[in-house]
């Protein structure tokens, strides 16, 4: 059905939008409030205590919104692309079922931490914390093999359109795995930091120069988390860039942008080019030959916001860096700076490009790999339903979402506002 | 055989899911009252984010072991399934502001309340697809609706009770009446059961939808393994809340 295949892809990549705003927090938080529980008990801090009891509210109240959206995307992806999940059920389910006891464990221990503050040791309630954080870790980690088998398909063969010679863990630990499944969980660790740490820098900058030192220490609590994690998510970048370059030369061609295959090939970023720099990024050699757009049949190559996005994820990235990095120098050096407006204006806006910079990067794998979606081996087109009323939930759905993000952030505004 | 060990088990956690689901759905008629609440809050508040995973296990188990199935599920119940999806979204935000806000007012109670039971009666409506090959709504179909109104109220109401010390005058009343339900649920879960091997009948039989064997084998494997984290992990979860429940 080419006219409501449109509406299939708007409502999956709605879906997908929105859920990974609330599962990437549901992976950072756990980590977050673990560690500061970590510290309030090991270093009998009492502000890293409360900071870990006051974030639980939110890890828990966002960890349900991230339920349902991840309850909706698990159904569409069978409900909306029967012929995808049919050959992904038989070749790469072993991941899928894996996470479901992941999400098991998560959910159980969410409930036990929770309500358990004042039933448990400290020693005990922290080890409660700890389920979370591999469950929500895990889950990440295995939903990820999933889209990278999509976007580098193993394990099987195709015998008459039917997959046989099945090996679920070849599919499961394909190549796209390494780089795909470090670079993104990096990013939801930062991006987590980042968000905590501009909520406090919004209350600072709302509260008009009161001296407050439990939101200081929170403040240089989460950027020290960012910084570490903001050189990782550098790193796996430039390591997820070579393996594109090497393994999808067509995904690296369109978030480039590179029309002509050629050796010392050009970084080009918003327009400004920097030569040979494409080349020294993706193979470490100026003279190495960059595929372009030419060799490509061009029913087969993605659309150009592939590119803008690349760009957007590349100079927010930078920001998240420079940010984090520059507090802690401030924080060092000229202390009264780090607490400054300007730095509080900039750690906002470096919590924003982090959030921006998942987006977008996801966008450039899955929109980078069409018309395909599984790679050379099922067009997405040839991937969708039969059935009707695909069209109404293509409205419905995002204007539920956009109801529950209300809700979402309305109840934890209003938590935070009148408890201390 | 595979076919009838992974058969078992969707259906037997599909049983689990309708048990501990009513329960939580069913309880929400009670919850129109506020004087119920201190009654019902401790019991479901740390619990029903893990009764909706069942729900994802259920239809992750179902693909994973018989992914010919899909396709079936797709063209056919799409709009139901997504209809019924929608309704457990607006009834996930009456779940979060009733237990994750000071705002528990009337609107909340009644939209919690409402969304409760009517989505697992458009959802029942699958089970009239199950049998009849296609969505009919008819007498049949109002009949397994209002049943599953009828299974929902009546485990929440057994459970609470049984909760309640001092209740069991009501209970021995309302026994008979209870007992009947469950006892008829009971019996649509056998019925579910005996369809085996349709899946939806006359559509794929569970052995032409069924997975690759040694696919199937592996996840066997994962199966057991997980339960053997989760299913301590639960009575966990229980023991604390449940059976020693938080005030």
């Amino acid at each position: 059905m080419p006219n409501t295949l449109i509406y299939g892809r708007v409502l999956m990549a709605d879906s997908l939008g929105f859920h990974i705003i609330f599962a990437l927090l549901g992976v950072g938080l756990p980590l977050i409030v673990s560690l500061a529980e970590l510290i309030g008990w090991q270093w009998k801090d009492k502000d890293f205590t409360f900071f870990a009891k006051r974030w639980s509210y939110a890890m828990s109240v966002l960890f349900v919104t991230g339920a349902i959206s991840g309850t909706i995307v698990a159904f569409e992806l069978a409900l909306l692309w029967p012929p995808f999940m049919t050959l992904v059920g038989q070749v790469v389910s072993l991941p899928i079922y894996l996470e479901v006891f992941a999400f098991f464990l998560e959910a159980i221990f969410l409930g036990i931490y929770l309500f358990t503050w004042d039933r448990f040791s400290p020693m005990v309630h922290w080890l409660t914390s700890l389920p979370i954080v591999l469950g929500s870790f895990a889950s990440a980690y295995l939903i990820t093999t999933v889209n990278a088998f999509m976007n580098s398909p193993a394990g099987f063969a195709l015998s008459d359109g039917k997959p046989i010679n099945i090996n679920p863990f070849v599919a499961m630990f394909n190549q796209a795995v390494p780089t795909e499944t470090s670079h993104s969980i990096v990013s939801y660790y930062l991006t987590s930091a980042l968000i905590v740490a501009a909520l406090y820098a919004f209350t600072f900058l709302r509260r008009k120069n009161k001296n407050d030192a439990q939101s200081k220490k929170a403040l240089v609590f989460c950027l020290s988390f960012a910084f570490v994690f903001s050189l990782l998510v550098g790193l796996t970048g430039d390591q997820s860039g070579q393996y594109i370059a090497h393994n999808e030369p067509i995904k690296l061609a369109a978030a480039e942008g590179l029309q002509h295959s050629q050796a010392y090939a050009p970084l080009v970023i918003f327009g400004l080019k920097m030569p040979g720099m494409l080349s020294v990024l993706a193979y470490h050699d100026p003279s190495a030959k960059v595929e372009g757009f030419d060799n490509i049949d061009p029913r087969l190559r993605p659309p150009s916001f592939v590119h803008t996005m690349f760009d957007s994820m590349a100079v927010a990235g930078i920001i998240v860096v420079l940010v984090p990095l520059v507090f802690l120098l401030l924080y060092w050096r000229k202390r009264s700076w780090a607490f400054s407006k300007p730095m509080f204006w900039s750690i906002i806006v470096s919590a924003l490009c982090a959030l921006f910079a998942v987006e977008a990067g996801w966008m450039v794998t899955e929109v980078g790999r069409q018309p395909y979606i599984i790679a050379g081996v099922m067009l997405t087109e040839r991937a969708f339903t039969t059935s009707t009323g695909v069209v109404e939930f293509a409205v419905i759905f995002p204007v539920l979402y956009l109801l529950l993000a209300i809700v979402t952030v309305w109840i934890l505004v209003r938590h935070y506002k009148t408890t201390v | 055989m595979n076919e009838i060990i992974a058969y078992s088990i969707v259906v037997v956690f599909l049983g689990i899911y309708m048990l501990l689901s009513s329960i939580e759905f069913g309880s929400t008629i009670f919850l129109l009252n506020p004087k119920n609440d201190q009654k019902i809050i401790p019991y479901i508040g740390p619990i029903w984010e893990t009764v909706n995973v069942f729900l994802v296990f259920v239809f992750v188990s179902l693909v994973s072991f018989f992914p010919g199935a899909t396709i079936v599920f797709s063209d056919h119940l799409l709009v139901l399934i997504f209809t019924g999806l929608a309704g457990m979204v607006v009834r996930m935000m009456a779940m979060l502001f009733f237990y994750y806000s000071a705002h528990k007012g009337k609107l909340v109670r009644w939209v919690l309340f409402i969304t409760s039971y009517a989505v697992p009666v458009a959802l029942s409506q699958i089970v009239v697809f199950a049998y009849l090959g296609k969505v009919v709504f008819g007498p049949i179909s109002l009949g397994l609706g209002l049943f599953s109104l009828l299974v929902t109220y009546a485990l929440a109401y057994t459970f609470f009770g049984m909760m309640e010390k001092k209740s069991s005058s009501i209970i021995k009343k309302s026994g008979l009446f209870v007992g009947a339900i469950v006892l008829v649920a009971a019996a649509i879960s056998l019925f579910a059961y005996l369809q085996f091997p349709y899946i939806i009948f006359p559509y794929p039989t569970v052995y032409q939808a069924f997975t690759d064997p040694v696919v199937a084998t592996i996840l066997f494997g994962v199966f057991i393994l997980g339960m053997i984290l989760v299913i301590p992990s639960f009575i966990l979860l229980f023991t604390l809340f449940v059976f020693s429940p938080q005030k």
